[in-house]
């Protein structure tokens, strides 16, 4: 028997429900009232699953089924209604992988920025920070404030630090498609590398070829219930028969 | 409680954070213009300039107070005046300043307005010594009092943040309490005892209602240090009118908090 990692990511129960007013006075009426006439759209429905140190894998589903919600939880800026969600150490996110930059900021600011957010000291920063830069290929823009940036830039720098802080987890949403080809291909080169080095990688797509490249373990949503877990193999010939 | 509690618990947990980002938000504010820093000087130097013109030179009133120029009585209650205007304003707007931020990166929402009022307190700290500095250019006596600022500047942070977390997430949920804000704005100004003193307005009644602002407690509190020459303590009630209001602000901002706090990521 191989030996069991620790479990990082633990789902219990989860469920997830957004409330949709159907006006701003309702809402407002809901912060300080129970009303309920608020219409319900669930987005997470009962899901329970764990995935441990080391793990590559999948989470496959189409639009709407519920992926961006679940990682948003798993990174921790959004909160299940019902149910627990337990997370091990530093997560990395590459959720549209532009977005949390401070766009006033220049680049090499916004690295310090998002680090120190992360709960990264200056000086493992000032360490990573050449990294970083170089990665990013933006040269002399990286002292130009980020309002400044194309929005293949934003994702080259987002890629680059997510990609070099060295995370605990490590989460991919279709972010492959950042950049150009050449871009594109060193980021493979570096999911590699990471994955390697033993983080934990979850990797959110809609391509079964890219995810059986890096991934051991699928994870099917459909409408915000899990239907398939296992094998990637499997994962991604259930998920094609699902859209016949 | 509980709720209270978290957000406590929070704060600590996020203090390197909050500095962080509170010293961010500072430097953004002020850079990339010309005069960079000269600007958190030169824009409150222009209102109290104008302010000081029209009373001194248009209305003819401005005689000295309590033995000070009108202008020192002006300032010395201008000043806190700019920080609690900034909060009042931008603690309503904080939540949806940083939205960029909670949307994207784990970081608690109920730390946001300490960021912005941190950020607005160090700017106050400056122009309270340029204050102090201007009254002994001015030959003006500076007194013990001056000891109790801590004590003022603490309230005005406490009050900074119980505001900010209270009117940001109503102002998440409806514009148009935020417009409210921003339309009662001049309003607050003229009705904190900024121009006037409370003091000598005619009608008991009318005296308790205008002391019911929390801002015209810390107003006339910047006064006692300077011009007035009060301790805190001589004024037990104004205090305790003070904290009761602060009070309700703090269960309002939590009580919605412990509503919203699952939510408040999807709304803003």
């Amino acid at each position: 028997m191989t030996e069991e990692h620790e479990v990082v990511i633990q789902f219990r129960n989860v469920t997830k429900t957004f409330d949709l007013f159907k006006n701003d006075k309702q809402r407002l009426k809901s912060l300080l009232f129970r009303n309920t006439n608020a219409r319900k759209k669930v987005a997470i429905d009962n899901l329970s699953f764990d995935i441990r140190q080391g793990e590559a894998v999948a989470i496959l589903g189409k639009n709407g089924a519920g992926k961006s919600t679940m990682l948003k939880m798993i990174s921790g800026v959004t909160f299940p209604t019902v149910g627990s969600v337990r997370v091990t150490g530093r997560v990395s996110a590459l959720l549209e992988v532009s977005g949390g930059f401070d766009p006033e900021l220049s680049g090499r600011e916004n690295i310090y920025f998002r680090g120190e957010l992360l709960g990264i000291s200056r000086d493992e920063l000032k360490e990573m920070e050449p990294d970083i830069v170089a990665f990013s290929e933006l040269g002399s823009y990286i002292d130009m404030p980020i309002r400044t940036y194309s929005s293949g830039m934003k994702s080259k720098l987002g890629f680059s630090i997510n990609a070099n802080i060295r995370p605990d987890i490590i989460i991919v949403d279709e972010a492959l498609s950042v950049g150009d080809k050449d871009f594109r291909a060193k980021c493979r080169r570096r999911i590699t590398e990471i994955l390697n080095s033993g983080v934990t990688f979850l990797f959110v797509t809609h391509s079964t070829a890219e995810a059986k490249n890096f991934c051991k373990r699928g994870l099917v949503i459909r409408e915000g219930k899990l239907v398939f877990d296992g094998d990637i193999k499997d994962a991604a010939a259930f998920y094609e028969k699902m859209h016949v | 409680m509980k709720t209270l509690w978290k957000i406590i618990i929070s704060h600590v947990q996020y203090r390197n954070q909050i500095l962080q980002l509170a010293k961010t938000d500072l430097i953004k504010t002020y850079r990339g213009a010309l005069l960079s820093w000269g600007w958190a000087i030169l824009k409150p130097a222009i209102t109290i300039g104008v302010y000081y013109f029209a009373f001194t030179v248009g209305l003819r009133t401005g005689k000295p107070i309590k033995g000070y120029p009108y202008f020192l009585w002006l300032i010395s209650g201008f000043i806190p005046w700019f920080y609690i205007s900034a909060m009042y304003t931008g603690g309503a707007y904080s939540l949806h300043k940083y939205a960029f931020l909670v949307k994207k990166i784990k970081f608690p929402v109920c730390c946001v307005p300490m960021i912005v009022a941190l950020s607005n307190m160090i700017v106050h700290l400056a122009l309270t010594l340029l204050m102090i500095i201007i009254f002994i250019a001015m030959g003006a006596p500076i007194t013990i009092y001056l000891a109790q600022l801590p004590f003022y500047w603490l309230l005005m942070l406490m009050m900074g943040v119980a505001w900010g977390l209270f009117s940001g997430q109503v102002t998440a949920v409806s514009k148009d309490f935020y417009q409210l804000v921003r339309s009662s704005f001049t309003a607050l100004m003229w009705l904190s005892g900024i121009f006037y003193q409370i003091s000598t307005i005619k009608g008991t009644a009318l005296r308790f209602i205008l002391r019911l602002n929390p801002v015209t407690y810390l107003i006339d509190g910047f006064r006692y240090c300077f011009i007035d020459h009060i301790w805190f303590w001589e004024e037990p009630l104004s205090l305790l009118r003070f904290m009761l209001v602060y009070l309700l602000f703090v269960f309002l901002g939590v009580k919605i908090y412990s509503r919203t706090e699952k939510t408040i990521t999807d709304v803003l």
